[in-house]
């Protein structure tokens, strides 16, 4: 942008920041409210498990039953993704969430990441519940790729 | 106090020692770093710049009770009745000068030493959207406490960023408006000031501030390996 623009357009998304602000949130349907929470759980969850096993690679503390069984609710969990970004629920309900609007514009290749985190955590889980200690290491950090190449594209850095 | 105004005979006199420059020089740098590698992911590269800050901080604490007058919080961390009347007197020109930092300046090193603690500290605990990327003794908090923590070091930062565009906008100021250097000052530690203006002024060894600074760095490091 030349630096000549910079100062009016800087003045109009102020107003236009100052407006939307202004803005009362528009009505939101109970199927949509019950999904946004279910995803926010959900992610939650996930996040926590993850975490769990996070602190055991550092830790050096290797594949324990605690471990385990993070991967196993992952398991669980990544399969139901599908369910929690029905039509509707994204930043256009004026909701905290840091869903982007390309999430249901480009579906397909959402699909697809998420797709590869079921496919991850299937891979996770199968070598946590065959003990295989060293290849469960291995795998830690593609399901981790899974969830970052996903979240870079499709969650916003900041709450809309 | 005596004033010492601007006019008259004036001599360059050492006013900040070289560990405090070097620590200002530092902290630049690692906050410029520290921004850049959160920006573009570089996590690892991130926490290694915020155990460098901390010990820094650390140090500058120790030396803020130890060091040099110029550089101790008895000598700049003045009253609001000081911090009132230097206000007032703000755009006179030539304006008083300070063997040190004046009593609005003060307060704007203390701010900016607290949010840079406050940086810190919750980065240690600090745990990203993945669960994977976090800070050192994140492992101590649940997944949900350690992502308030990210989010108090996101808004801490923004507040910290205010006060470093304040703080540069009334060192431009005061090289603008009032023609005094404050940069060169900071980097080559004297001022022009009336003789004897700073006679009163005391500073430490190198020595002891080495050992400070060692010092810090070992209860960083215990900190970071010892408890991470």
């Amino acid at each position: 942008m030349k630096l000549k623009a910079a100062l009016p357009m800087s003045i109009a998304a102020i107003a236009l920041l100052a407006v939307a602000g202004c803005e009362k949130k528009p009505p939101i349907s109970p199927e949509n409210k019950q999904a946004m929470e279910t995803r926010h759980e959900g992610f939650e969850k996930i996040g926590d498990s993850m975490k769990t096993i996070a602190d055991a690679m550092k830790a050096g503390s290797g594949l324990t039953p605690e471990v385990a069984a993070a991967a196993n609710r992952i398991n669980e969990l990544a399969p139901q993704l599908k369910d929690w970004f029905p039509a509707g629920s994204g930043p256009e309900t004026k909701r905290k969430t840091r869903a982007k609007a390309e999430i249901w514009q480009k579906p397909e290749e959402f699909a697809q990441k998420r797709e590869t985190l079921a496919t991850e955590a299937a891979k996770l889980a199968a070598l946590a519940n065959a003990n295989d200690a060293a290849g469960f290491a291995a795998q830690v950090p593609a399901l981790g790729n899974a969830c970052k190449s996903c979240h870079d594209e499709f969650r916003a850095k900041e709450h809309h | 106090m005596p004033r010492t105004s601007g006019d008259g005979a004036v001599v360059a006199q050492r006013v900040w020692d070289l560990p405090t420059r070097l620590v200002h020089v530092a902290l630049i740098a690692l906050f410029a770093f520290s921004w850049w590698s959160a920006e573009n992911g570089e996590l690892r590269w991130h926490r290694v710049s915020g155990y460098a800050v901390l010990t820094l901080l650390l140090f500058r604490i120790y030396w803020g009770f130890a060091g040099s007058t110029t550089a101790r919080f008895a000598s700049f961390v003045r009253g609001p009745r000081a911090f009132v009347a230097y206000a007032r007197r703000l755009f006179e020109r030539p304006g008083e000068r300070s063997a040190g930092h004046n009593p609005m300046g003060g307060w704007s090193v203390l701010a900016m030493l607290a949010l840079l603690l406050s940086q810190t500290t919750t980065g240690l605990f600090a745990v990203d959207t993945d669960g994977i990327e976090s800070g050192p003794l994140s492992h101590l908090v649940r997944f949900a406490t350690g992502r308030r923590f990210a989010a108090v070091h996101e808004w801490s930062f923004n507040v910290l960023l205010t006060l470093i565009g304040l703080h540069v906008a009334f060192v431009l100021f005061y090289g603008i408006y009032k023609r005094e250097p404050l940069v060169a000052a900071m980097l080559v530690g004297r001022k022009a000031l009336p003789a004897g203006a700073t006679a009163h002024l005391r500073f430490g060894g190198l020595a002891k501030a080495a050992a400070g600074l060692a010092v810090a760095a070992l209860l960083v490091a215990a900190l970071v390996i010892g408890l991470g």
